[in-house]
């Protein structure tokens, strides 16, 4: 579905993504792993348009994305969420929804429409349609956070740390929404978690990075089991899956 | 050709003085203070006023008007600015409101002065001495003493008193001068008061050599803004070489346009600036 | 009957609007007097300049405190087409119009990367610039001493109906805006332009769409007030006085809404006008104070007291 090919990001001297790859494949969840400043955001960011890879190529099937702005990754199918949630504060949740849908999709004003109401209850959201962002907390804008994005219709979601920050029940509805939205909505999805757990449950495979390289890759309980990987983490990712 | 080097370098000390309270009250408290241009202009007429009625020498009338400015800024800030939320969120209702203050001071002017120009004519305003081939008007070698000084001021406060520290520490990294125990609060206070009151030095400076009204202030504040951006913030060095630049600019321009078009040049340097420089407006450069 | 957008006011309300416009159209065959015509005439040309100012400044959320240099362009173009190429007015008009918008395209485009404050300070550059560099082109202007336009008394006593269609375009036009599919684009980009991008707006395109259109409509009223004042200098057309008063009017009557321009244009014609004999100069502290306390305390001016006063509930938008 999506390859990243050779991903390279300088910025003055410092490489902050230095030669990944990787591929998602369809309908899978593949999480992109590794402990802080290992280079997961600016290869989100890569991939999304956000940023022009220094290096490398992006594909999305045959297409190529590299270098391609955001809007235009966004229209091609390959939307993102952000870390630190971003709703529209002017607009109200379905209109946050009916942008996203209007601009990426092929539909007409009401389909738009149609299509945002059901994210947006998807999402578990529908009953607040009609209020704003700040009406919302964390939990709830993260969902609106995913409903947006998939009020794109896209065929590749990337969730930026969806699931950091929110209580255990919380953090357990958003897995269910992310398993359902590669099931029922069809996506493929790569997902950066520091929630191990979350990663554990969700994810069919990981890709792990540490100081803008790929150090390990594969399924997650194998992964987490990689001395390397470990050593990377220092320890947390066995105290946090175990 | 002498005389508009040194007509330049003089200009330089007035724009630098103008420059460097617009980017200090940025650098510390990340707001545009649209006021600015307002504060010059109250400056000028303090001095007018103080000139007219007792008579005192616009030099003499420094001080004061420093000291009046100082607390008029931290009244400002505490009455309006600090109600406003920090930051990004911010950012174009603090320029209002700023400018509001702008409007009434404007308007305040024009009841207690009239519309009409104004100019403040001392025993030696028109006195000028020579070296070599160039006349110097003593005004401006005055107003460029006094820059000097009152540069060296800033660059001593602000890097060798505690204050200047905690100043620049704030325009770091304000949550972790809290941790440190750092009274935010009362540096940005300062901050606006001390920006406030150059803005007003600046304006008594300019009154000794310029003839101004009440609408005067928008074309200073655009030039305290092309400093600024060209010379980075709080940055005494840098605000200095920038007020250089633009007063450079302005003086040699005049050999190719009229006189009022040069201060065009200013503003479309302004403009591309800002548009060429990419990642905003103000580089990341810390006070000192 | 017309098959409207989804977006469309109700029928109910459309009727509403329909029946105040015929009768302002109609009020001077009912009740001709020289002064008031002329006075609504010119109202309603400050109508449609501040909902055009509002389109950037308060649908984009980009304040623009240069705006007078579009009005000037235009104004200055469209007398010169027709005085010296004898255009007659309306092609005028619209010739201004299209300099104008084209000049807000020039320096809004790159300008418009810039966010919030920057670009409110680069806009007085460019309205300062202009204004000092468009009294040099004395071709242009006339120099300091301006441009006569004499316009004969019949067309002079129409420019009332033309400032009314004007008004209604605007109108219309800003509703599109606001409501339709393009609105909300607009509305996204003013909350986080980036996150706009990341679902599909491209946000230079359509910003590209509303300064040009904004600029287009201030360069057609500039040509109006040539027509309508008979004789313009640039001071009074790109002067900061002209560009603060179209911020004045957005932000007090309401940022970013419909109603809110087309009140803070009524108070601000008619706070200045009654001003004008004894106290020129006051409608600046009044309106400082106005706007002080519509930042500190009521963001959608005049607009959030009305829904205030009649108690609208929140989630409904002006």
């Amino acid at each position: 579905m999506i390859r990243a090919e050779g991903l390279v990001k300088r910025y003055g001297g410092l490489r902050a993504v230095d030669g990944v790859s990787f591929r998602l494949q369809e309908g899978q969840i593949l999480g992109l792993i590794g402990p802080n400043g290992a280079g997961k955001s600016t290869c989100f960011a890569m991939l999304a348009g956000s940023t022009p890879p220094t290096e490398g190529r992006v594909f999305l099937g045959d297409r190529e994305l590299t270098g391609i702005p955001a809007f235009r990754a966004a229209r091609a199918g390959v939307v993102r969420t952000h870390q630190i949630v971003r709703p529209f504060a002017h607009l109200t949740l379905l209109e946050n929804c009916t942008v996203a849908a209007v601009q990426c999709s092929q539909l007409d004003h009401r389909g738009a429409l149609a299509l945002a109401r059901e994210m947006l209850k998807f999402a578990g959201l529908d009953a607040r349609g009609n209020d704003k962002p700040a009406a919302l907390t964390l939990a709830g804008r993260k969902r609106l956070e995913m409903a947006r994005a998939l009020s794109c219709a896209p065929k590749v979601l990337l969730l930026d740390e969806v699931i950091a920050g929110v209580n255990p029940a919380e953090a357990q509805e958003m897995g269910t929404l992310i398993l359902r939205a590669r099931d029922e909505r069809k996506v493929s999805i790569v997902m950066t978690e520091h929630v191990m757990p979350a990663v554990m449950r969700l994810c069919e495979y990981v890709v792990v990075l540490d100081a803008g390289k790929l150090i390990a890759e594969g399924k997650p309980q194998e992964v987490v089991q990689h001395p390397e990987v470990i050593a990377a983490y220092l320890g947390k990712a066995r105290a946090n899956a175990g | 050709m002498i005389d508009l080097f040194v007509s330049a370098i003089l200009l330089a000390g007035l724009y630098a003085t103008m420059a460097y309270g617009l980017g200090l009250i940025y650098g510390v408290l990340r707001i545009v203070n649209l006021g600015h241009g307002g504060m010059i202009m109250v400056g000028a007429y303090a001095a007018f006023w103080l000139h007219e009625r007792l008579g005192l020498d616009p030099y003499l009338s420094i001080l004061p008007v420093a000291v009046a400015a100082f607390f008029f800024g931290i009244g400002m800030y505490k009455l309006l600015v600090k109600r406003l939320p920090r930051g990004a969120a911010g950012g174009v209702q603090s320029l209002l409101l700023l400018f509001a203050v702008w409007l009434l001071l404007r308007n305040a002017a024009y009841l207690l002065f009239t519309g009409n120009d104004q100019t403040i004519r001392t025993s030696y305003s028109t006195h000028s001495f020579h070296i070599g081939s160039a006349y110097l008007s003593w005004n401006r070698l005055a107003v460029f003493a006094v820059a000097l000084v009152i540069l060296a001021g800033l660059h001593f406060l602000l890097t060798r008193t505690y204050l200047g520290k905690a100043i620049r520490a704030v325009a770091q990294n304000p949550d972790s001068c809290t941790l440190v125990g750092i009274p935010v609060e009362q540096v940005y206070s300062f901050t606006f008061g001390l920006g406030t009151a150059l803005a007003a030095v600046a304006g008594v400076l300019g009154a000794t050599l310029f003839s101004f009204n009440p609408g005067f202030g928008a074309t200073e504040l655009l030039k305290s803004f092309v400093v600024v951006v060209l010379g980075g913030l709080g940055s005494v060095a840098g605000t200095a070489i920038a007020a250089l630049i633009l007063a450079s600019v302005e003086v040699f321009a005049i050999l190719l346009l009229p006189s009022y078009l040069t201060a065009a040049v200013g503003f479309v340097l302004l403009v591309l600036v800002l548009v060429l420089r990419p990642g905003g407006l103000f580089g990341q450069r810390v006070l000192g | 009957m017309i098959s409207l957008p989804p977006w469309a006011p109700r029928r109910i309300y459309l009727a509403g609007f329909a029946i105040v416009v015929a009768l302002i159209a109609l009020l001077p065959f009912i009740h001709d007097n020289y002064y008031w015509h002329n006075q609504i005439t010119f109202t309603l040309l400050i109508v449609t300049a501040a909902l055009a100012w509002n389109w950037l400044g308060g649908l984009l959320g980009q304040v623009s405190f240069g705006h007078a240099a579009m009005f000037g362009v235009g104004g200055f173009v469209a007398a010169r087409l027709q005085m010296s190429a004898h255009f007659p007015m309306l092609i005028g008009w619209l010739g201004g119009g299209v300099i104008a918008g084209s000049y807000a395209l020039i320096w809004g485009h790159p300008t418009l990367r810039l966010r919030g404050p920057y670009f409110s300070i680069a806009t007085i550059g460019v309205g300062e610039a202009t204004r000092l560099i468009c009294t040099y082109w004395s071709w242009l202007t006339g120099g300091s001493s301006g441009l006569s336009i004499p316009v004969d008394i019949d067309l002079k006593h129409q420019l009332y109906w033309y400032a009314l269609g004007l008004a209604v375009l605007a109108l219309m036009a800003s509703y599109a805006l606001r409501k339709s599919p393009l609105g909300l684009s607009l509305l996204a980009i003013k909350s986080d332009v980036d996150a706009a991008a990341d679902v599909g707006v491209s946000s230079s395109r359509l910003q590209d769409l509303v300064l040009f259109l904004s600029g287009l409509t201030m360069g057609i009223c500039g040509g109006f007030y040539a027509s309508y004042a008979g004789f313009i200098e640039p001071v009074d057309m790109f002067g900061f006085d002209r560009s603060i008063s179209f911020v004045l009017m957005g932000v007090i009557g309401g940022i970013g809404t419909i109603a809110g321009p087309v009140l803070g244009a009524m108070v601000f014609v008619v706070l200045k006008e009654s001003l004008l004999a004894y106290y020129p100069q006051l409608y600046l502290g009044l309106f400082g104070i106005s706007l002080i306390l519509v930042i500190l305390f009521e963001p959608l001016g005049l607009v959030g007291l009305g829904m205030r006063v009649l108690r609208k509930p929140i989630g409904e938008r002006p």
